[in-house]
């Protein structure tokens, strides 16, 4: 049976409100296998943010997130910490804390670990995500996209069985837009974990992820593999543009943005 | 050849791991070195603070030697120089060092949880909410039904600087509320106390006016040993609690969302973080006055040399505060000679130009 499986991700009738207002409208998701990278898509206000914060437990919300076969809203927040890790959407703030601190912090604040212990994972996870280097820097000194990887190794060295990222590419250039995407598309294959995140540049998006969904106004519009799902009429639904897809020579695929559609503008 | 290509390859990756084990024992040995040097810091303030202590205690307007302090020490119920050693000299040296160290360390976690560099118990309204609890007990004579009548003036500063940490952590616990919310909250305590204090001043008599503004200029000289007992529990409860939480509060550096997503209560930890502050600054504003700056410049001090893992921050920041009052204290005695000058005087002045050049390098 699908639902035993062990770190599937099972999403049912995800609601969200704040106040009156209606974030998301019962978002349901064909379950998630581990090892798979999934793509949260759609214009700004989509609610893709909330979702993940809703699955995350920092948002309160109606609905069934199950993790292999566990529920994650039954879990108090330290048992689902160390299950789900969640990465803001900003950049780890510029504190006066060595690299390896700030990894061991993560790994201390919500579980009593020994300093030693805590040490000893925070070096192996900087190794993993091949920036052992950085370890004896402080926090204040690191360029954005260092800070970033750093951020990323926090969520890692708790070993979550899913990975939640929300916008991990958005304050980057483009050489860490592509070092963060690989370090995340390699330790989730590795790792097996479930990983989802948000992030705004198609391209990026088709070349990297193996899924994506599709959000707009608090619903999924569209979920499956990159290239199954990702069509013009799609994409035009979604944010309202006209496309091409194109294959290069090297046969990676790219959304061409020809215009917007003019119907969507006066509707 | 393959076999060649093969032992190659498991060379370079034997080379490879013996880097990595170098590297990971550089970290280990960085680290303990990193550790070492925080307690050999936290030892030299201790050090400084006995000094401190000692100089505080034997230097005095009454200008005994150390011969006759000895004396005194040692025969507490024989003369003069007894009761001056005993009721005077060392509860005010004492009353320091607690005193320092109660609002170092609210200092240094209200800073944190409230995420803003000039928070502290003065700046956000604690010691003027204490001076009108004061106010009400000089100037209207309010009393309360067993309580002792020397301890009715700290017992009602008590009441209020309590009553002003609870609103603050009333509006931090509201939802949708920013950190920036609960400090403008605070600002408007202290302009409304600041308000009721002066309408106190102009409806007392000459005496109760006389004695209210020398309450609110923060002295040492209403140090007794009861007060000093209480005060010293105080700490002593509080402080293990706030070292337990230091793993907690150095992940909310990292900001709000971070923490909770590392399995951080932080509604939680926020309101048991600022019933913690509460307790202790509002003992010591209601014990000696408002003492201003203390709790404001021991933290920034702590985090510049220790950094902000606050297993060494807390304790930093509450030995700062410490050293600070009692230097304050040496000084208040020694400035004009012969003259006692309330201690909270000298802490304002020497804090504001410590608080202008923390404002004008954050601007640089």
């Amino acid at each position: 049976m699908a639902e035993h499986q062990e770190g599937l991700l099972q999403v049912q009738g995800l609601c969200v409100k704040y106040g009156r207002r209606k974030i998301l409208h019962g978002i349901s998701l064909n379950p998630i296998a581990p090892g798979r990278v999934t793509a949260l898509l759609g214009p700004n206000g989509s609610g893709k943010s909330t979702f993940l914060r809703a699955i995350a437990g920092l948002t309160a919300s109606n609905g069934q997130v199950i993790l292999g076969g566990k529920d994650l809203a039954s879990l108090s927040l330290g048992e689902r910490a160390k299950l789900a890790a969640y990465l803001p959407q900003t950049l780890p703030p510029t504190v006066h804390l060595q690299v390896i601190e700030a990894i061991m912090v993560a790994r201390r604040a919500g579980e009593a670990v020994s300093a030693e212990r805590a040490l000893q994972e925070s070096a192996d996870v900087l190794e993993e995500l091949g920036i052992g280097s950085l370890a004896l820097r402080y926090m204040d000194e690191l360029s954005g996209g260092q800070r970033q990887l750093v951020g990323l190794a926090q969520a890692l060295v708790r070993r979550p069985a899913l990975l939640l990222l929300d916008e991990p590419l958005s304050a980057l250039d483009l050489h860490y837009q592509f070092a963060v995407m690989d370090v995340v598309r390699r330790e989730t294959q590795k790792r097996g974990m479930v990983t989802l995140l948000v992030v705004h540049d198609l391209n990026i998006a088709l070349q990297r992820a193996d899924d994506v969904v599709y959000m707009r106004e608090g619903a999924s519009l569209a979920q499956g593999g990159v290239m199954d799902v990702t069509t013009p009429e799609v994409l035009a639904n979604v944010y309202g543009v006209r496309t091409r897809l194109e294959v290069c020579p090297r046969g990676l695929p790219h959304v061409l943005v020809d215009g917007i559609v003019e119907q969507r503008l006066q509707a | 050849m393959p076999n060649k290509n093969m032992s190659g390859a498991v060379e370079e990756q034997s080379a490879e791991l013996n880097k990595l084990a170098v590297r990971l024992t550089g970290i280990r040995l960085s680290y303990a070195k990193l550790t070492r040097h925080r307690v050999a810091i936290l030892l030299s303030i201790s050090v400084l603070i006995v000094l401190s202590f000692l100089l505080d205690f034997s230097l005095g307007p009454a200008g005994l030697g150390p011969r006759a302090i000895l004396q005194a020490l040692l025969h507490p119920h024989e003369g003069t120089n007894a009761v001056i050693v005993w009721h005077i000299r060392l509860p005010y040296a004492v009353m320091a060092g607690l005193v320092g160290i109660a609002l170092g360390i609210s200092g240094g976690e209200m800073q944190t949880v409230l995420d803003n560099p000039l928070a502290s118990p003065y700046t956000l309204g604690v010691s003027a909410a204490a001076a009108f609890g004061a106010s009400l007990a000089i100037v209207l004579q309010w009393q309360l039904p067993y309580v002792p009548e020397n301890w009715m003036v700290p017992f009602e500063a008590f009441i209020f600087a309590v009553g002003s940490a609870f609103l603050l952590e009333l509006v931090a616990r509201m939802r949708g509320h920013s950190t920036a919310m609960v400090v403008l909250f605070g600002i408007a305590l202290v302009f409304t106390f600041h308000a009721l204090v002066s309408l106190m001043q102009f409806v007392a008599d000459e005496d109760a006016l006389q004695s209210l503004v020398f309450w609110t200029m923060g002295s040492l000289t209403r140090a007794d040993w009861g007060k000093i007992l209480v005060l010293a529990i105080g700490c002593a409860v509080v402080l293990p609690f706030s070292l337990r939480a230091a793993p907690a509060l150095t992940a909310l550096r990292l900001g709000e969302d971070r923490a909770a997503s590392y399995g951080v209560d932080v509604p939680r930890l926020r309101m048991m973080s600022l019933l913690r502050i509460s307790i202790l600054s509002a003992l010591a504003v209601s014990f000696v006055g408002t003492i201003g700056f203390v709790g404001l410049v021991a933290p920034h001090i702590a985090r510049r040399l220790l950094g902000e893992d606050h297993r060494f921050y807390l304790p930093g920041s509450a030995l700062c505060g410490c050293l600070i009052m009692s230097l304050a204290s040496i000084a208040a005695k020694n400035i004009l000679p012969g003259v006692v000058i309330p201690v909270g005087i000298v802490t304002s002045l020497v804090g504001i130009p410590f608080f202008l050049t923390v404002v004008l390098k954050r601007g640089a």
